[in-house]
C-alpha cells in the first residue's frame, strides 16, 4: 500500500517521466489528422510570430550592430541569410527522410504528410542557399559558381528535392504516391553527410565550417548572435510553412471524413469557397505553388 | 533461434558487412585525396605538362606583386611557404586579393615555369574578424611565411 | 533479359551513336576531342543505361511475373539483386567492353585506355543497381521514362564525377587510386542497400 503510493507519487512528480508522458501523448495526438489539425491551428500563428520577431531582431543586429568583417567589409553580411538557409536545406531533408522512414515502418499517415509538405520548402531553402552563395561569391571569390565539392553536392540536393516532388505527382493513387515519395527521400539521405563533410574531405574553394569548427566558433560573439537569431527564426519559419501546408493537405486528404465536413458547415455555410469545398475540391488556384499550398488556402475555414 | 530470426540475423550481418566495406573503401579513397586544386610543392615535385590546365592554390608571397607595362597585367608569386610559382594574370583581380591572401589560380604553364592564369579566385577562409583588428591580422597574414618553414595549409 | 536480342543491342548501339555524335558536331581538333572524350563516353554510358531502365521491369509487370515474385517465399531483395546484375550484364558490361574501342575515335592515348575500362567496370554496376530502384518506383506508370531520369540522374552525378575525374587525372599523369576506391565504395554501398530499396519500391508501387 505504502509502496504503491510512493510509486504513484514518484510517477506524478518526476519531471522526466511527466515530460516523457507529455511528449509521447503529443506525438500520438499529432499522429491523428484531426488532432493535428486542432493543435496546429493554435501553434502555427505562434510559429509565425516567433519567426517574424526573431528574424527581425537578427536582421537588425546583422545589418546595424555586427561589425564589418576585416577583409570582406559589409558584403559578409549576406552570410546571416546564406548560412542559416543552407543549414535549413539540410535540416529539412533530414526531417523529411526521418518522417518518411517513420511512415514506412509504423505506417503513420501524418508522417507522409510531413515528408510531402517539407519537400517544396526544402527545395526553396536549397535554391536560396545556392542563390545567396553565388551573390556572395562574385565579389569575394571573383566568380558566381565553381564546380567544387560543396557547391556541386548542394546542387544535387536541389535536384533530389525536385525528384521527390515529381515522384509524388506521378502517381494517381495517393497512398502509393506517399509511400514512393517516402522511400525515395530515405534513399537520398546519403547526400547529407557528403554535403556536410565535402569541405573537409576535398580541398574545395568553399571555406570550412566556421560555427561548428573544432575549438569553437571562429567568429566573434557580436557576429555569432545575429546568426543564431536568424537560424532559430528560419527554423520557426519552417515550422510555420510546414504546418500551414500540412493543414491544407490534411483537409484535402480527409475531405470526405465527417469531422472536416462538420467543421466546414459550422464555420461558413454561405461562403462560396466553402460550398466549392463541400463538393470535394479544396485547391485555391493561384495560392497553390506546384500543388503544394504554402500559405493561405488552409485559412479557408475562417471565412464566414 | 527460429528460421525467420536466423534469416533476419543474416540480413543484418550482410548489411553491416557491406556498409563496413563501403566505409573502408571510402576512407582509402579519402587518403589518396582528390583535390579541387594543387599546391606549388606538388608542381615542384611532379613537374608540369604545358598542355594541361592547372588549378593552383597558394598564398600571395609578400612583396612580389608587380604590374607590367601594359597596365592591366599583374605578375606575382604564390607560395605554400616552401615552394613558389610565378603567376601572370591579365584582368581584374578579386577584391580580396592582397599579400598573404590564399588564392586559387586557373591557367596553363606555357613552356616556362610561369602559370598564365585565365582566372584568379580568392579562397576565403572560415575566420571572421571585426574591422578594428584588421590591420594587425593583415600584417600577421602578410608575414605568414616568416615564422613557418614547412608547407602550410590554407 | 536475353529473350529478345533487341534489348541487348539497343543500349549498345545507342551508346555508340551518342558518343559518336560529338566528334561530328564539334570542331575537328584532335586535342579538344581528346580532352572531352572521357566525359562524353561516361555521359553516353549513363544515358544508354537509363534508356534501358524503363523496360527493366516492364514485361515482368505486364505478364504478372513481378506479382508472383512479390508473394513468393524466396527473398525478394536477393531476386532483385540478381535482376539488377542481369541488367548490368546486358548493358553496363557490354558498354564497358566497347568503351576502349571508342577511345580510338577520340584520339585518347593508348596508355589511358585501361582507365576507360576499369572505371566503367566499377561504375556501371552501380548505375544498374541505383537505376533499378528508379525503375521499380515507376514501373506501374504508363510514362515513367522522364520521371526515372529526374529521380535517378542526381544520384548518378557522384559516379559520373569520379569516373570522368579518373580520366583528367591520368591525362595529367597522376594516380587514380582515390577515384577507383571511391567508385568501389559506391558499388559496395549500392550492392548492399539497393536490393532492399528495389524490393521496397516494388512492394510500395504494386499492390
Amino acid at each position: 500500500m505504502q509502496e504503491s503510493l510512493e510509486r504513484d507519487l514518484i510517477d506524478t512528480v518526476n519531471p522526466i517521466t511527466a515530460s516523457w508522458n507529455f511528449l509521447s501523448d503529443t506525438y500520438h495526438r499529432l499522429g491523428s489528422p484531426r488532432e493535428f489539425y486542432t493543435i496546429s491551428r493554435y501553434t502555427t500563428p505562434i510559429f509565425g510570430i516567433l519567426f517574424l520577431t526573431l528574424s527581425l531582431i537578427g536582421t537588425y543586429f546583422g545589418l546595424f550592430v555586427a561589425p564589418a568583417d576585416y577583409q570582406q567589409g559589409d558584403s559578409f553580411r549576406i552570410l546571416f541569410v546564406h548560412v542559416p538557409v543552407a543549414w535549413m536545406s539540410m535540416f529539412i531533408y533530414i526531417v523529411m527522410a526521418t518522417a518518411g522512414a517513420i511512415g514506412l515502418i509504423w505506417r503513420i499517415k501524418m508522417a507522409f504528410v510531413v515528408t510531402i509538405c517539407s519537400a517544396p520548402i526544402g527545395a526553396a531553402f536549397t535554391a536560396l542557399a545556392l542563390l545567396t552563395g553565388s551573390i556572395w561569391g562574385k565579389p569575394i571569390w571573383g566568380t558566381y559558381w565553381v564546380w567544387d565539392a560543396r557547391l556541386t553536392s548542394e546542387l544535387i540536393l536541389l535536384f533530389l528535392y525536385f525528384g521527390i516532388m515529381a515522384v509524388y505527382y506521378a502517381f494517381e493513387e495517393r497512398k502509393v504516391a506517399e509511400k514512393a515519395t517516402a522511400l525515395l527521400s530515405v534513399v537520398g539521405v546519403v547526400i547529407i553527410p557528403i554535403i556536410h563533410y565535402s569541405v573537409e574531405w576535398w580541398s574545395s574553394l568553399h571555406q570550412g565550417a566556421t560555427v561548428f569548427a573544432e575549438g569553437g566558433p571562429k567568429m566573434p560573439a557580436e557576429m555569432l548572435l545575429p546568426l543564431a537569431f536568424m537560424a532559430v527564426g528560419f527554423m520557426f519559419f519552417y515550422g510555420y510553412a510546414l504546418f500551414l501546408s500540412m493543414q491544407n493537405r490534411v483537409l484535402e486528404n480527409e475531405h470526405k471524413s465527417r469531422w472536416v465536413r462538420e467543421m466546414v458547415i459550422r464555420q461558413g455555410k454561405n461562403n462560396e469557397l466553402v460550398r466549392f469545398f463541400l463538393h470535394g475540391r479544396l485547391r485555391l488556384r493561384g495560392l497553390d505553388l506546384l500543388g503544394f499550398n504554402i500559405i493561405g488556402a488552409s485559412r479557408i475555414c475562417d471565412f464566414s | 533461434m527460429s528460421p525467420s530470426q536466423k534469416k533476419r540475423f543474416a540480413i543484418v550481418g550482410l548489411i553491416i558487412a557491406g556498409v563496413g566495406a563501403a566505409t573502408f573503401l571510402a576512407i582509402m579513397s579519402m587518403q589518396s585525396s582528390f583535390e579541387y586544386f594543387k599546391t606549388p610543392t606538388q608542381i615542384e615535385t611532379e613537374g608540369f605538362d604545358s598542355k594541361q590546365t592547372y588549378k593552383l592554390a597558394g598564398i600571395v608571397r609578400k612583396g612580389t606583386v608587380r604590374r607590367l607595362d601594359d597596365g592591366i597585367t599583374q605578375r606575382f608569386d604564390i607560395t605554400d611557404c616552401e615552394n613558389d610559382v610565378t603567376v601572370q594574370y591579365t584582368g581584374i583581380l578579386p577584391d580580396l586579393f592582397r599579400e598573404g591572401q590564399a588564392i586559387v589560380t586557373i591557367g596553363k604553364f606555357v613552356d616556362q615555369p610561369m602559370l598564365i592564369a585565365s582566372q584568379v579566385l580568392a579562397k576565403h577562409d572560415e575566420n571572421y574578424v571585426p574591422n578594428e583588428a584588421a590591420d594587425a591580422i593583415m600584417l600577421q597574414q602578410a608575414n605568414k611565411c616568416d615564422d613557418t618553414d614547412g608547407p602550410i595549409k590554407y | 533479359m536475353f529473350r529478345n536480342t533487341s534489348s541487348l543491342i539497343q543500349p549498345l548501339v545507342f551508346f555508340i551513336i551518342i558518343a559518336l555524335l560529338f566528334p561530328f558536331s564539334l570542331p575537328a581538333e584532335g586535342e579538344l576531342l581528346q580532352r572531352i572524350g572521357g566525359g562524353v563516353i561516361w555521359v553516353s554510358a549513363v544515358l544508354a543505361t537509363m534508356l534501358s531502365l524503363e523496360s527493366m521491369f516492364h514485361s515482368d509487370y505486364q505478364d504478372g511475373t513481378l506479382e508472383q515474385m512479390l508473394i513468393h517465399p524466396r527473398s525478394l531483395p536477393l531476386a532483385m539483386l540478381g535482376k539488377a546484375l542481369a541488367h548490368w550484364t546486358a548493358t553496363g558490361l557490354l558498354l564497358t567492353l566497347f568503351s576502349p574501342l571508342l577511345c580510338v575515335t577520340f584520339n585518347i592515348p593508348s596508355e589511358q585506355i585501361w582507365v576507360l575500362f576499369a572505371g566503367p567496370l566499377l561504375g556501371t554496376p552501380s548505375l544498374s543497381l541505383i537505376g533499378a530502384t528508379g525503375a521499380a518506383l515507376t514501373v506501374t506508370l504508363r510514362r515513367g521514362g522522364v520521371l526515372i531520369a529526374i529521380v535517378i540522374l542526381p544520384l548518378y552525378i557522384p559516379i559520373l564525377i569520379f569516373g570522368a575525374g579518373m580520366l583528367t587525372q591520368t591525362a595529367q599523369g597522376l594516380e587514380v587510386a582515390s577515384q577507383l576506391y571511391a567508385l568501389a565504395a559506391i558499388l559496395a554501398l549500392s550492392i548492399t542497400l539497393a536490393p532492399f530499396a528495389i524490393a521496397g519500391a516494388l512492394r510500395v508501387t504494386i499492390n
